[in-house]
């Protein structure tokens, strides 16, 4: 295995996969800045252009863009108190007040410190849990593989607190997106309607662009906002950020860790691994409690968390081929054209392209905190620039990117349809990333499901590990339910008592 | 329009679009299992059990809601407020939703979707290139209001990089109805 990870680090040392990792970074880093556009639009950009390249290079270029995309997301929530994307909200409660006390060139400079020390703990994780998990993971067959698809998907279900069925059929309608086409088993053509542009099914680089980035230029160039504000103050404060993170070091390591260990839960980590961070950052603090006015442990914590998840999120992805969130879904559907299958062959035939991740994961976390600290007077000039100067270059870009998916016309029809579903979802408070999780697993769960049922019939729902799966996804599914019913029972019964007295 | 009259009609709304989206989803996992079973061998399998466990979530989604809204006082209903975030309308505030669904913002909704029609419908006349040129000719002055030397500057930035991205990678750009004249 140590051979594999010199040979990896050797495979990403060359210069072109070098150039292609950089341009990823530099992709990332444009995304991130711009409130709203998450790692997943950076995704849904470059897919279509890694046609044909060669694995490393694409892998490269596609994890340095999802890396840098957490580091650079701290501009708009330090500088507008907006969020860059969704794993950097928390960053925004003492981020922004540091920012408006004329301290943001401190704050940016420790968010950027930590995350790439953050992003290089996860990726060391994600080297440990290899050498633990390939026995665990090889062990595994079909039927338990298709139970995992399905605990992701009701994990991903669960996402949207207390409104699990939005989720689940967002889930459930991905899926149904995702049978299009030809069966892989069989030939026949499905829900294909004659139409020989639906006989391959849809992209998921056309699904993607639609769903996620169409809807977000749209309330962009809505709202015209100016991506940042001009008042605030940017400059000097690196020499006091590098007291903060020696002062706070263990602070680093702990939500390195907690956001490790999140990002490794299929579906949970985006959206809430940076308060989880900040709440055990508020917690396990000693000293003066200004948490919420300008606390620099409180831009410490979360920015920490936030990269390392990046590295956690990528051992369901490539062990098990099962996507954590929306970033990585798209980035199985990047390996599946690079001509790579996610799943036990990465710990096995092609261990030596799971080394490479790891390396680009370092590279690109130290490479990207390294160039935000440089460019941080220069991004600020990007982020004057109002939505509606930007948003008719993001189109061109984006329908540029929907027609390279199969050069055919309904490419970009299906990317002002998908982008309709999706502005429609957002409006409706309807989850996308489950939708786009449904999409990417349809083809694994429809494969795993025709060998459990070729090898075993349909016993293979009795085998034991598949039945307690099966308890586990019931039990995500319906636990929280019914504590709820039997709380409102339960209170219902306290009223009536207080009632008869 | 006042903050509680702009909130009681986005989260309406919210929930008026959440509907329709769900009955039309409801019809969509109906037909996926009906179809479904038509299909040969194993390829009915997964279309079945999405439509057989789609219609029972939404089912039950119903359900729920119908039982929840007979329980609950009025004026408390749960509303999601964005990707993934709930929150009680009771508790709500104009920042908890992710979009304000105001007239000004279906306003600018709407303005921009022309643009993006008009867009299209220069790239079925025109070709991409000539298209782009002509959109962002016209976006950059008559919308974003950017100066005579910054907008043909943009333009001619953008078709440039354009035209290197096909000469380096090969990528081909949509052909229009006039391309060949």
């Amino acid at each position: 295995m140590l051979e594999s990870l010199g040979l990896a680090l050797e495979l990403v040392m060359n210069p072109v996969h070098l150039r292609w990792l950089l341009l990823g970074v530099g992709v990332g880093l444009i995304i991130g800045i711009i409130p709203g556009l998450g790692g997943t639009v950076g995704m849904a950009i470059l897919l279509p252009f890694i046609f044909g390249m060669d694995p490393l290079s694409g892998i490269a270029m596609l994890v340095g863009m999802a890396a840098i995309t957490q580091t650079s997301d701290t501009f708009p929530s330090v500088l507008l108190g907006v969020p860059g994307s969704s794993g950097s909200q928390a960053t925004i409660m003492d981020g922004y007040p540091l920012a408006q006390r004329g301290e943001a060139g401190r704050a940016l400079n420790a968010a950027f410190m930590v995350s790439a020390i953050g992003g290089v703990i996860g990726a060391i994780a994600l080297l440990g849990i290899i050498f633990i998990a390939r026995p665990i993971v090889l062990a595994f067959g079909p039927p338990e593989l298709f139970m995992f698809a399905m605990l992701a998907l009701s994990i991903v279900g669960t996402l949207t607190k207390g409104a699990l069925f939005l989720g689940l059929v967002s889930g459930i309608t991905g899926l149904a997106i995702g049978i299009v086409g030809l069966a892989p088993q069989v030939g026949e053509l499905r829900f294909t309607f004659g139409s020989l542009y639906l006989m391959d099914g849809f992209s998921i680089a056309v699904l993607s662009l639609g769903l996620f980035a169409l809807p977000e230029i749209v309330d962009l160039v809505a709202h015209n906002r100016a991506i940042a504000d001009t008042s605030v103050q940017v400059s000097g404060g690196r020499r006091e950020a590098m007291k903060d993170v020696w002062r706070n070091k263990a602070l680093v390591v702990r939500t390195a860790a907690i956001g490790t260990g999140i990002g490794m839960l299929p579906g949970v980590g985006g959206s809430v691994v940076d308060w989880i961070a900040y709440g055990a950052t508020v917690r396990t603090s000693r000293g003066d409690n200004t948490f919420g006015k300008g606390d620099i442990r409180g831009v410490i914590g979360p920015e920490s968390a936030n990269n390392a998840k990046e590295g956690g999120s990528l051992i369901p992805t490539l062990l098990f081929g099962i996507p954590g969130s929306g970033t990585t879904a798209m980035l199985i559907g990047g390996l599946i054209m690079l001509g790579l299958q996610p799943g036990q062959n990465m710990i096995t035939t092609n261990l030596h392209i799971t080394m490479a991740v790891v390396w680009t994961l370092v590279i690109a976390n130290v490479v990207g905190a390294l160039t935000c600290m440089l460019l941080i007077k220069r991004v600020i000039r990007i982020s004057l620039i109002p939505a509606r100067s930007l948003a008719p270059f993001l189109l061109v870009v984006f329908l540029v990117g929907a027609y390279q998916t199969t050069r055919n016309w309904g490419d970009i029809v299906a990317f002002f349809v998908f982008g309709l579903l999706g502005w429609v979802m957002k409006q409706a408070g309807v989850p996308r990333p489950p939708l786009l999780i449904g999409f990417v697993i349809a083809t694994t769960v429809e494969r795993y499901l025709h060998i459990s049922v070729g090898f075993y019939g349909w016993s293979w729902i009795t085998k034991p590990l598949v039945l307690v799966l099966l308890i586990v996804i019931l039990f995500i599914l319906f636990g929280g339910q019914i504590r709820n019913l039997r709380e409102a029972r339960r209170l219902q019964r306290s009223g009536g008592d207080r009632g008869a007295v | 329009m006042g903050p509680s009259r702009l909130l009681g009609d986005s989260v309406s709304f919210q929930i008026r679009l959440r509907n329709c989206y769900y009955v039309f989803f409801l019809g969509i996992f109906l037909y996926v299992g009906i179809v479904g079973r038509s299909f040969a061998g194993s390829s009915k399998y997964l279309p079945m059990i999405i439509g057989i466990v789609g219609v029972i979530i939404v089912t039950l989604d119903a359900v729920t809601i119908a039982y929840g809204s007979r329980r609950r006082p009025v004026g408390s209903e749960r509303v999601v407020a964005g990707e993934g975030d709930e929150v009680a309308v009771g508790a709500l505030t104009v920042s908890d939703i992710a979009t304000e669904h105001s007239a000004a913002y279906f306003r600018e909704v709407g303005g921009f979707v022309a643009w993006v029609a008009g867009y299209v419908a220069l790239i079925v006349l025109l070709g991409f290139t000539l298209a782009t040129a002509v959109f962002l000719l016209s976006y950059l002055r008559l919308s974003a209001k950017w100066g005579y030397f910054a907008t043909v500057v943009g333009v001619v930035v953008t078709v440039g990089l354009l035209a290197v991205l096909s000469s380096t990678f090969g990528i081909d750009w949509p052909d229009g109805v006039f391309s060949s004249l």
